[in-house]
């Protein structure tokens, strides 16, 4: 029995043995491959991450670009109102600037530089001017074509979209600027019907309102019609304005110099300085530089004309 | 003596079992964590595809919009506006 029993549990314990061993084994494998799976894992991770802020990174900047294109895109689609919002902009922050020059909260000063009885064909060079030195300016036209037998139409045309095109004021000047007998002044009607013909003329061609304007020759030339056309004009939503301040190009041809010195010797501390100018004239073309960078120097800042200025009558 | 051994045995592997369980532990936190950061990877991706092809889609419509407009005038007054606001702080 003893030994039989002995013999048997000997056995069993072969058994178990070898059952530890292959459990052991299986154990060990397992253990083994888990910890290779992990460490794979974890390096995996550790390379992916990587790949992941370096895309993240990628990413980003593809957002940037590509929102930088939507924002252009809805620029593009708002084109118009865009414009004119930072059109209105320009002109309520001018309106501040005039209030704050003429209320002496300020030491700037403000010029209008406006020229008249254009388009000529030499306009574009004064436009070239203005825009070397970015500086506004206001341009009271007359509608010339039909008089001028569409000769120089394309250059007027070229010259008018250009004025509109880089931002300076268009005025009025009526459309045939005759003085005299028989003129413009002769009647009021004849006055608001050669304001309201060359109105026209620029909407119809070029889709721009003129709501500012000139009398020919000064608004003292209208005379005893002064009144009731300034009465009419209001009716028509215009403003009107004169000057205090010219190169004298509209009489006799002085030099360059003269014409300079015209402008810039008499500014006399004018708050809202109105320079009146042609752009027939190659005297002023040539002193033109001079006088704004003189204007520059003497606190001058420039502004186109506007309906709601300051240096407007209405 | 057998059940000496039985209990020994039984010992280890509850030991074998708890080492071989802490290993899994770690096993599935790091495949856990592999497979998210490849989710995010893939998902990063697309995203970044996906850009990619808005991008060029707007490059393309734009070109020919750009030229549809003159965008100088509305440069100007952005200017003009921006130059007026430096006057007046
Ligand atoms: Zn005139």
């Amino acid at each position: 029995m003893e030994t039989k029993s002995s013999s048997a549990s000997k056995g069993i314990r072969i058994v178990f043995a070898v059952l530890l061993l292959i459990f052991i084994g299986v154990s060990a494998y397992t253990i083994f491959t888990m910890y290779n799976k992990t460490r794979q894992f974890e390096f995996e991770t550790i390379y992916t991450s990587d790949l992941i802020i370096s895309e993240e990174k990628k990413l980003e900047e593809l957002t940037e670009k590509r929102d930088e294109l939507l924002a252009e895109k809805e620029e593009i689609m708002n084109y118009g109102s865009s414009v004119k919002a930072y059109h209105d902009q320009f002109f309520e922050l001018a309106k501040e600037f005039e209030n704050r020059v003429v209320n002496g909260q300020t030491d700037k000063k403000i010029a209008y530089l406006t020229f008249d009885d254009g388009p000529y064909r030499m306009s574009y060079k004064f436009l070239n001017v203005l825009d070397e030195y970015d500086v506004p300016a206001t341009f009271f036209y007359l509608k010339k074509c039909e008089e001028e037998g569409f000769r120089d139409e394309w250059i007027y045309d070229e010259v008018y979209k250009r004025v509109i095109g880089s931002g300076h004021t268009l005025g009025n000047h009526t459309a045939s600027h005759q003085l005299g007998q028989g003129g413009i002044y002769s009647s009021v009607e004849r006055f608001i019907s050669e304001i309201e013909d060359n109105r026209k003329f620029i909407e119809d061609r070029y889709g721009y309102t003129t709501e500012v304007m000139r009398f020919p020759g000064g608004s003292p030339t209208a005379g005893s019609r002064y009144e009731p056309i300034v009465e009419e004009l209001r009716k028509i939503h215009y403003a009107w304005v004169d000057w205090n301040s010219a190169t004298g190009d509209g009489g006799r041809v002085l030099s360059p110099q003269e014409f300079r010195d015209n402008v810039l010797d008499n500014t006399n501390g004018i708050k809202l300085l109105v320079v009146l100018m042609h752009d027939y004239s190659d005297n002023t073309l040539i002193a033109l530089p001079e006088i704004i960078e003189g204007l520059a120097d003497q606190g001058y800042y420039f502004l186109p004309l506007f309906y709601d200025s300051q240096a407007m009558n209405r | 003596m057998l059940r000496k051994t039985i209990i020994l045995e039984i010992i280890l592997a509850i030991v074998l079992g708890a080492v071989a369980y802490g290993f899994y532990v770690d096993y599935a936190k790091a495949f856990k964590e592999n497979q998210a950061a490849a989710d995010r990877l893939a998902e990063v991706r697309l995203e970044e595809a996906q850009t990619e092809k808005e991008y060029r889609e707007l490059d393309e419509e734009l070109s020919s919009l750009r030229e549809s407009v003159d965008l100088k005038i509305l440069e100007i007054w952005k200017r003009r506006v921006a130059q007026l606001q430096k006057e007046l702080e």
